[in-house]
C-alpha cells in the first residue's frame, strides 16, 4: 500500500476517519477472519455501545484510489491499549474489504469511520429476542447475546454462505435456540418459526436485499410492527464496486436508520415460506404493546386529515391577496388608471383575507374541541388502567411512567393536536403553491429560485462533514455535563461539609466549553453563510440580477417580475419552517407509543372472580407459592404456608429475601406465577383469585410503612374503608388507635383536612391508619413491623395502637426486629425466596440456623448499652 | 438589560459595538429594499437599461451586508462564549455559597437544570439567534426612515405602523403564552391527582373505592375538561392578532399608495416599486414571529439562570477565625424561616470531649440544632460558637474541617462507594479508607454491589437507608474531624444493620459529641441530655438528674422504656 493512498484517503475524507493498522491477524475458522488493528485515535475511551460498528473504507482491487465502505462491528475495544478486533467473512467472490483481509499482515494499513447509530437498544423487557444474520452479523450477535439478562428467551437464525460458516463460534446464552439456514436472499424469511412472537423484539443484520425480504416477512407474515424490528445491511450484492461517494447516504440513511418509511419494503411478499405461514397461520393475531399508541391516535386520524385540508385552504386563500396586489401592479403598469379596474383587485383582497382569518379562526375552535375530548377520553382510560394494574405495578419506576404519561406526554399531544398537524400543513402548502405559480409565471426564473437553497445544502453538507464523529462527542460531552452537574447539586452538602470547590464539575463545565468552541467557532462563518443563502437578500439579489438582465435582453416583460418580488423572498425561509415542523410531530408519536404501552401493561385477571366471602373467621394458605417479577427469575419459589385462624405469623429474615413480596400475596399486590394463596374458612379453601374483589378487600388488610393519607378530612381518612360509618364508630377507632385527642388538637377537629389544616407526624400517620384498619375490620391483617418505630418518640403510642389493632384477627408480620416477635405462633424465616426455618422463638434459638445468627447478632446491640 | 446582566463585567464594553454592527447591517438591509424603487422605475421605463447601475449599487449593498452579517456573528460567539464560560464559573461559585438549607428537591433540579441546560442554551441562542432578531428589530424602522426621503406619506405610515406591529407580536406571544399556561396548570393539576390516585392504589382499593366519580381526581379531570374548551376564546385572538394586524398594515399601506397614485403623487412604476417596499418592510417581522418561540425559550432559560445568582449567599469574613479547642455553644439562638418558628431562644453548651444527646419528640427542631452547628442554615438571633468563634466568623472550609457529620437523610451521589466515602478526605490512603469502611460495617455492602466501585445509584437508590447512613458514619470516621454531629437514623434498619451502626458509632469515643438521640443504649451514654420540644431545651442534665426530676424527660425514657419490651400479641380471651 503506497503511503501517497493514505496521504490522499486522510485529505479527501476529513479528519474524522481514523488510520488503523494491523497487529495481528487470526483465523478463526477457514473462512472468517479476526483483524486486530491499533487504532488510538477511535478507542480512546469514549462509549462503544453494544453492537456499534465502524464504516471501513476498503480499496478498490482493481481502481487505485477509489474505495468501498463497509459497516463492520467492534470486537473487544481496549481502551488502554487503543486496539480492537473486526471479523471478516473470507468467501469467494470477494468483495473488497474480505479481498483486502485476505491479503492483510500486520503494519498494514486502512481507515474507518466512526459510527454510534446501531446502539442495541431493545424495549424494556421484551418477551424475547430474535436475532438474525449473515456470517458477517455474527460479531455483532455474539456482542448482543453477551449482553442479554440470562433468562431471556433468544432464537437465533444464521445464514451460512459457504459450509465452514458453522463452524464459526457462536456466543453461548443458556436461553439461545440456533438455527441454521442456507444460502439464497429469501432463504432468512423463510427459516423464521412461525410461532406466536408478541412483544418479541427482532435484530436483523445481512445483505440489503436479504434485510428487505426478512422485514417484509416479520411485518407481513409473523406481524411483527416495523417499529420492533431493527436491521442493518452490511453489504449489498452485485455493487461490489460502489464509491465511497454513492454508498454512504444511501445505506445509512435507508438501511441504516431504525425507522424508515414504509416504502422501503417491497411491495410483494416473495419469500416462499411466507406463503406457506400465511396458510397456516398463527391461531392468534399477534400483538405487541409498542402498537397501542397507533390505536390511541387513530380515533383522531379523519380528524387531523380534515383539519389538514382545511389549514391548506386557509394558506391557499391566505396567499391569494398577494396575487391579487401583484396583479394590481400588472395593471398599473400597464397604464390602467381606472378605478372600476383596479377596485376589484382590492375588495377581493380584502374578502379574502378576512375569509381566511375567520376560517383560521374556526379551524382553531374546533381543533381545541376535539383536544379537549381528546385529552378527557384519554384522562380517563389512563386512570381507568389504574384501577385495573395489579397493585405491586405501583413501584417508584413505575410511577415515573404515571407521571411522564399524564404529564408530558399528554401535553405533548395536546400540542400535536392543536398546533402540529396546521403548523406542518401551512409550512408545506405555501411554498409549494408559491413555487407552482411561479413556474406559471415563468419558469426559467422560476427554476432559478432554486439555486440558493442548493447553495444552502451544499454549504450545509461541507459543514457536516465529519460531523458524526462531532455530534457523538457533543452527545458524549452533554451527557458528562449533565451527570457532572447533577453529582455536583447532589453532593453538595457532602462537598460542603467535606470542603470541596467543585472542581470536578468546574473540569468538565470548562472541557464541554472549549469542546463547543473548538467545534463551533470554525462553523459558525460556514453556518451564517448557509443562513444568508436562503433569506430574503439572498433572492432578491438573485431576481432582480437575473430579472434585469432578462428584461434588458427582452427576454422577460417587466411586470412578470412582480409575482417573484411580492412572493419569491420569503421562498427559503419558508421551505425551512416546513422541515422544523416535524419534529413536535415525531414527538407526539413517541410520547402516543408510550401511553399506548402504559395501557397495554398486563392487568389484574378478574376474570375468575365471582365469590362471595365465606363467614366465619378466616386463615391463609399459601401452596407452593412462586412469584417473579420477570419470567424464568423467581423471587420467591414455592413457598408452603398455612396462617391458622387467629394465629400470629411473622416472617424475618435479611433485607431481599422476599418477605415483602410475600406478605403481598394475600392482596394480590401480584399473581403467583405457579402455586395458590387460598382463604381458609373452615374446611373451606378458596383460591383467592375466585374472590370478587370487594370480598378480597374485605378478608385482608394492610398496614404498611408508606402511610398514604389521602386530601380529605381526618374523618373521612379513617372512614375510607368503611364510608358509611357513624361518628361513634370513627371515634371509638380513633380512640383505641390513641389518635383522637391529637385529631381533637387540631383546629377543626375531624374535619381538618389533610395537608392543610392537619399536618401529621410519622406516627400520628400511622395511627390514624390503624384507625382505619380497626374501622375497616379485616379478618386477616397484613403489617409491617417497621410501622412501629418509624418515629420513636411516639412509639409506644403506635405499639398501643397495633395490640389494640391485632384483636383475634389472623396475623402476617414482616418482622424487623426479632424480639418484637417472641410471642408469635410460627416465625418463617425466609432467604433468597425460600422459607429455610419455621417454629416458635424458643424453637429456633435451640437449634443452630439463621434465626439463631439473626437473634444474637441483634442482641449485641442490647448489650451495649 | 438582561444581556448585560447575563455577560462577564469584561465583556460588557463590546455590547455596544456589537449592536452598532447590527444597526449597520439592518441600514444595509433597509438599503437594498429602497434601492428598488430607482432600480424598479428604471426598469419599467421605455429604457431598462438604466436599471443597470442601481443594480450594481444593489448588489453591492447585499454583498457588504453579508460580509458584515458574518462579522456580527462572530462578535456574537465570541459574546456567547465568554457568557458561557464566566456564567458556569459564577453558577459554581454561587452554589457553594448559598446556604444548604435553600436547597429542597424542586431547588435542586432548578440548579441542575440551569448548570447543565441553560447555559449551553443561552450559549446556542446567542450564536444562532441574537443576530437574526437583532436586525430583524432595526430594519423595518430603518426603512421607514429611508422611506421619509422616499414617498414621506408613506413614510411616515409605516413607521407609526411599526409600534402598532410590535405590538401586536408581543401581544400575541403574551396571550398564547398565558392560554397555555393556564392550560398547563390546569393539566398540572389533574395531572397530579392522576399521581396522587395511582400512588394512593393500595389505600382505595383496600377501601373499596374503584371509580372516580365524585372523587377530586374525577373532580380534576372535569375541570381540565372544562377549562380546555374555555380556553377557545382565548385562542382564536392569539392566533389572529398578529396576522391580522400585518394583513391591516399592508391593506392600509397599499390603499395610501393607491390614493398616492390617484392623487398624482407618484407615477405607476413608482407605486409598484413602493408596493415591494411595502413587502420587505413586513418581511422581518414575519422572521421575529419564527423566531419567537426560540427568543422567549431563551429569555426564560436567562431568567433561571440569574435567578440562582439572585439567592443571597452567606457571608463570609475577610479573615477567618482561628479554632480554639472543640466545644460548642449556643446563646439565645432563634431561627425562624419563612417566618415559622423552628427554634427560640436555644441556650447551652457542650464542652470539649464531653457528648450531649438531643432528646425529644418530632418535629421539636433537634435536627435544625445540628444543622445550625454547621452553619447550613444561619440563625436570625443569638450566637452560635463552634471552637471558640462564631461560625460567621470562619471561613466555610476551615469550620468544616473541625466537624464531622452523620445526618439523618444521607444523599450520596453518583459513583462508587469508595468515591463516595474518599469525598471526606481526598488525600486518604486505600488502608485508611478501607478501615474506616470496615469499621462502619461498608464491606458487606461493597461485596453485595460487587466491589468498591461498584456505581450506588442516583442519589444512592441501590442502598438502603441504613446502608447509606453507614457510609456516611466512614465518610465521618475517615475526616476524624474533632467535633461529630450526628442524627441517629429512624427509618427501619434491620437487626443485622443496626449491630453494624452502633459498633462503628461507639469508636467515636474521644470527641465531642453533639448528638441527636433516639436510641436508649445512646441517650444513656450521653454525658449529658438536653430535652428539646416544640423549639425550646424544656429540661437539660445528666440522665440520672433528669429521671430524679420525674420531668418531661422522665416520662420519655419511662415510655421508650415499656416499648422497647413491647411484642406482637393478640388477646387470647
Amino acid at each position: 500500500m503506497a503511503g501517497g493512498f493514505q496521504k490522499t484517503m486522510m485529505k479527501a475524507f476529513g479528519a474524522t476517519d481514523h488510520l488503523m493498522t494491523v497487529v495481528s491477524v487470526t483465523d478463526i475458522t477457514p473462512g472468517f477472519r479476526r483483524i486486530r488493528f491499533s487504532a488510538p485515535t477511535m478507542i480512546d475511551g469514549r462509549e462503544t455501545p453494544t453492537a456499534s460498528y465502524i464504516r471501513l473504507w476498503a480499496p478498490d482491487p482493481a481502481e487505485p484510489g477509489k474505495v468501498h465502505q463497509r459497516g463492520y462491528t467492534l470486537v473487544e475495544p481496549d481502551a488502554t491499549t487503543g486496539e480492537v478486533s473486526f471479523d471478516f467473512v473470507l468467501h469467494e467472490p470477494m468483495g473488497p474489504a474480505s479481498g483486502w483481509a485476505a491479503a492483510a499482515k500486520p503494519g498494514d494499513t486502512i481507515a474507518a469511520s466512526y459510527y454510534m447509530f446501531h446502539k442495541f437498544d431493545p424495549p424494556e423487557d421484551p418477551e424475547g429476542y430474535l436475532l438474525m444474520g449473515d456470517p458477517a452479523a455474527i460479531p455483532a450477535i455474539n456482542a448482543i447475546l453477551g449482553v442479554l439478562p440470562p433468562e431471556a428467551q433468544v432464537v437465533v437464525i444464521l445464514q451460512a454462505h459457504a459450509p465452514d460458516d458453522a463452524l464459526i463460534p457462536i456466543g453461548k446464552h443458556p436461553g439461545a435456540e440456533v438455527i441454521w439456514t442456507g444460502p439464497g436472499t429469501g432463504a432468512l424469511a423463510a427459516a423464521v418459526p412461525v410461532r406466536d412472537w408478541s412483544n418479541w423484539y427482532a435484530w436483523c443484520a445481512a445483505e440489503n436485499a436479504a434485510i428487505k425480504e426478512l422485514r417484509a416477512a416479520l411485518n407481513r407474515v409473523h406481524g411483527f410492527p416495523l417499529s420492533d424490528i431493527k436491521h442493518a445491511a452490511y453489504w449489498i450484492r452485485g455493487k461490489a464496486m460502489r464509491l465511497r461517494k454513492e454508498t454512504s447516504g444511501r445505506t445509512d440513511e435507508e438501511a441504516v436508520e431504525a425507522a424508515p418509511s414504509a416504502s422501503a419494503v417491497p411491495s410483494t411478499a416473495a419469500a416462499p415460506s411466507a406463503a406457506a405461514a400465511t396458510r397456516s397461520g398463527p391461531a392468534r393475531r399477534p400483538r405487541w404493546r409498542s402498537q397501542g399508541g397507533e390505536e390511541l391516535l387513530a380515533s383522531l386520524r379523519w380528524k387531523l386529515r380534515a383539519a389538514g385540508l382545511m389549514q391548506a385552504l386557509v394558506s391557499l386563500m391566505q396567499l391569494a391577496p398577494l396575487l391579487l396586489i401583484a396583479e394590481l401592479g400588472r395593471r398599473l403598469l400597464a397604464g390602467e388608471t381606472r378605478w372600476e379596474a383596479l377596485a376589484p383587485l382590492i375588495f377581493w383582497a380584502v374578502g379574502l383575507f378576512g375569509a381566511a382569518a375567520m376560517l383560521s379562526a374556526g379551524l382553531m375552535l374546533w381543533l381545541h374541541a376535539v383536544d379537549a375530548r381528546f385529552g378527557y377520553t384519554l384522562r380517563l382510560s389512563i386512570v381507568g388502567k389504574l384501577v385495573r394494574l395489579p397493585l405491586g405495578w405501583f413501584s417508584e419506576r413505575n410511577a415515573a411512567a404515571v407521571h411522564q404519561a399524564v404529564q408530558e406526554d399528554a401535553g405533548r399531544l395536546h400540542y400535536m393536536v392543536t398546533h402540529a398537524v396546521p403548523d406542518i400543513v401551512a409550512g408545506i402548502v405555501t411554498p409549494l403553491a408559491v413555487i407552482l405559480y411561479l413556474f406559471t409565471v415563468d419558469a426559467g426564473l422560476a427554476a432559478l429560485l432554486f439555486l440558493p437553497l442548493i447553495a444552502f445544502v451544499a454549504l450545509l453538507s461541507h459543514m457536516m462533514r465529519g460531523v458524526a464523529d462531532k455530534l457523538a462527542a457533543h452527545a458524549e460531552w452533554t451527557k458528562r455535563a449533565t451527570a457532572a452537574a447533577s453529582a455536583f447539586i447532589e453532593a453538595l452538602p457532602v462537598v460542603r461539609v467535606f470542603g470541596g470547590d467543585g472542581r470536578a464539575v468546574r473540569g468538565v463545565l470548562d472541557g464541554q466549553a472549549a469542546f463547543l468552541n473548538g467545534w463551533q467557532r470554525p462553523m459558525a462563518g460556514r453556518k451564517v453563510a448557509s443562513q444568508l443563502a436562503i433569506q430574503p437578500p439572498a433572492f432578491l439579489l438573485l431576481i432582480m440580477a437575473v430579472g434585469c438582465w432578462r428584461v434588458v435582453s427582452g427576454g422577460l416583460a417587466p411586470a412578470d417580475l412582480l409575482p417573484f418580488l411580492f412572493l419569491g423572498t420569503a421562498f427559503g425561509t419558508q421551505i425551512m419552517a416546513a422541515m422544523y415542523g416535524f419534529v413536535p410531530m415525531r414527538e407526539a408519536r413517541q410520547a402516543a407509543r408510550r401511553i399506548g404501552k402504559l395501557l397495554e401493561e398486563r392487568e389484574l385477571d378478574r376474570s375468575l372472580a365471582h365469590r362471595d366471602l365465606p363467614p366465619g373467621p378466616l386463615g391463609l394458605r399459601f401452596d407452593a407459592a412462586s412469584f417473579g417479577y420477570r419470567p424464568r427469575r423467581p423471587v420467591l419459589h414455592g413457598i408452603d404456608l398455612l396462617l391458622a385462624p387467629g394465629t400470629l405469623t411473622a416472617l424475618v429474615g435479611p433485607s431481599g429475601a422476599g418477605k415483602s413480596t410475600l406478605a403481598g400475596l394475600p392482596g394480590r399486590f401480584h399473581d403467583v406465577t405457579s402455586g395458590a394463596v387460598r382463604i381458609v374458612a373452615g374446611a373451606e379453601e378458596i383460591d383467592i383469585r375466585e374472590l370478587k374483589p370487594q370480598a378480597l378487600q374485605r378478608a385482608v388488610g394492610f398496614v404498611f410503612q408508606d402511610v398514604r393519607l389521602i386530601q380529605a378530612s381526618l374523618r373521612d381518612n379513617i372512614a375510607l374503608a368503611r364510608p358509611g360509618a357513624t361518628m361513634a364508630e370513627i371515634e371509638a377507632a380513633a380512640r383505641a388507635a390513641q389518635i383522637h385527642e391529637r385529631i381533637q388538637a387540631a383546629p377543626r377537629g375531624y374535619d381538618s383536612v389533610v395537608g392543610e389544616d392537619a399536618r401529621l407526624s410519622g406516627g400520628e400517620a400511622q395511627r390514624l391508619s390503624i384507625a382505619r384498619a380497626l374501622l375497616a375490620d379485616p379478618p386477616i391483617l397484613v403489617l409491617d413491623e417497621a410501622t412501629a418505630f418509624a418515629d420513636p418518640e411516639s412509639e409506644h403510642l403506635v405499639q398501643k395502637a397495633l395490640s389494640a389493632l391485632l384483636g383475634q384477627r389472623t396475623v402476617l408480620v414482616v418482622a424487623h426486629r426479632l424480639h418484637t416477635v417472641v410471642q408469635a405462633d410460627c416465625i418463617a424465616v425466609m432467604q433468597a425466596g425460600r422459607i429455610v426455618q419455621r417454629g416458635r422463638h424458643a424453637e429456633l434459638l435451640a437449634r443452630p440456623g439463621l434465626y439463631r445468627d439473626l437473634w444474637q447478632a441483634g442482641g449485641e446491640t442490647r448489650k451495649a448499652s | 438589560m438582561i444581556v448585560s446582566a447575563l455577560l462577564p463585567a469584561e465583556a460588557r464594553p463590546r455590547l455596544v459595538p456589537y449592536l452598532l454592527f447590527a444597526a449597520a447591517a439592518a441600514i444595509l438591509r433597509a438599503a437594498a429594499a429602497l434601492l428598488l424603487v430607482p432600480l424598479l422605475g428604471e426598469l419599467f421605463s421605455p429604457d431598462p437599461r438604466g436599471a443597470l447601475p442601481w443594480l450594481g449599487a444593489l448588489a453591492a449593498s447585499v454583498v457588504a451586508g453579508w460580509v458584515l452579517e458574518r462579522h456580527l456573528v462572530m462578535r456574537a460567539f465570541d459574546l456567547g462564549f465568554a457568557m458561557m464560560t464566566s456564567m458556569n464559573r459564577r453558577l459554581v461559585d454561587h452554589l457553594l455559597a448559598v446556604p444548604i438549607g435553600w436547597f429542597g428537591a424542586e431547588r435542586q433540579s432548578q440548579a441542575k437544570r440551569a448548570l447543565a441546560g441553560a447555559v449551553p442554551e443561552l450559549f446556542a441562542s446567542t450564536v444562532n439567534l441574537a443576530t437574526l432578531a437583532s436586525i430583524s428589530v432595526m430594519l423595518p424602522p430603518a426603512i421607514g426612515i429611508g422611506l421619509l426621503f422616499v414617498a414621506w406619506p408613506l413614510g411616515l405610515a409605516a413607521l407609526a405602523a411599526v409600534p402598532l406591529l410590535f405590538g401586536a407580536l408581543l401581544l400575541a406571544g403574551r396571550l398564547l403564552r398565558q392560554v397555555e399556561a393556564d392550560y398547563a396548570a390546569v393539566s398540572e393539576a389533574a395531572a397530579a391527582r392522576t399521581e396522587e390516585f395511582a400512588r394512593s392504589q393500595l389505600v382505595l382499593r383496600a377501601a373499596g373505592r374503584i371509580g372516580v366519580d365524585g372523587t377530586p381526581l374525577g373532580e380534576a379531570l372535569a375541570a381540565q375538561r372544562r377549562s380546555g374548551l374555555r380556553l377557545l376564546w382565548f385562542t382564536v385572538p392569539g392566533t389572529l392578532v398578529f396576522s391580522l394586524a400585518m394583513q391591516i398594515t399592508l391593506l392600509a399601506l397599499v390603499a395610501m399608495l393607491a390614493w398616492m397614485f390617484a392623487s398624482g403623487m407618484t407615477d405607476a412604476a413608482r407605486t409598484v416599486a413602493l408596493i415591494v417596499v411595502v413587502l420587505r418592510f413586513l418581511e422581518p417581522l414575519n422572521t421575529l414571529s419564527e423566531l419567537f418561540p426560540a427568543l422567549e425559550g431563551a429569555y426564560g432559560a436567562a431568567g433561571r439562570t440569574l435567578a440562582i445568582l439572585d439567592v443571597p449567599a452567606q457571608t463570609r469574613p475577610q479573615i477567618g477565625a482561628r479554632p480554639g479547642p472543640p466545644a460548642i455553644a449556643f446563646t439565645h439562638v432563634g431561627f425562624s424561616p419563612d417566618g415559622l418558628r423552628v427554634l427560640a431562644d436555644i441556650s447551652f453548651t457542650v464542652p470539649a470531649g464531653s457528648t450531649t444527646a438531643i432528646v425529644g419528640p418530632s418535629g421539636g427542631g433537634k435536627s435544625t440544632i445540628l444543622s445550625l452547628v454547621a452553619r447550613l442554615h444561619d440563625a436570625d438571633v443569638g450566637e452560635v460558637r463552634v471552637c471558640g468563634h462564631d461560625v460567621r466568623s470562619y471561613d466555610p472550609a476551615t469550620l468544616m474541617d473541625q466537624l464531622a457529620i452523620v445526618f439523618q437523610n444521607v444523599q450520596l451521589f453518583e459513583g462508587g462507594i469508595a468515591e463516595n466515602i474518599r469525598v471526606a478526605r481526598p488525600e486518604a490512603s486505600d488502608a485508611e479508607l478501607h478501615a474506616a469502611a470496615a469499621a462502619a460495617g461498608v464491606v458487606e455492602i461493597v461485596e453485595r454491589l460487587g466491589g468498591w466501585d461498584a456505581p450506588v445509584g442516583e442519589g444512592g437508590a441501590a442502598l438502603s437507608g441504613g446502608e447509606r447512613q453507614r457510609v456516611s458514619i466512614a465518610r465521618a470516621l475517615l475526616k476524624d474531624a474533632p467535633i461529630l454531629l450526628l442524627d441517629e437514623a429512624t427509618s427501619g434498619l434491620d437487626a443485622l444493620n443496626e449491630a453494624a451502626v452502633v459498633t462503628a458509632l461507639s469508636r467515636f469515643g474521644q470527641r465531642t459529641v453533639l448528638i441527636v438521640a433516639h436510641r436508649l443504649e445512646t441517650i444513656a451514654r450521653a454525658d449529658r441530655i438536653l430535652f428539646v420540644e416544640e423549639g425550646r431545651v424544656v429540661e437539660a442534665g445528666s440522665r440520672d438528674e433528669l429521671i430524679a426530676a420525674g420531668g418531661r424527660f422522665a416520662a420519655y425514657w419511662t415510655h421508650r422504656q415499656a416499648a422497647r419490651n413491647w411484642t406482637f400479641a393478640q388477646e387470647h380471651s
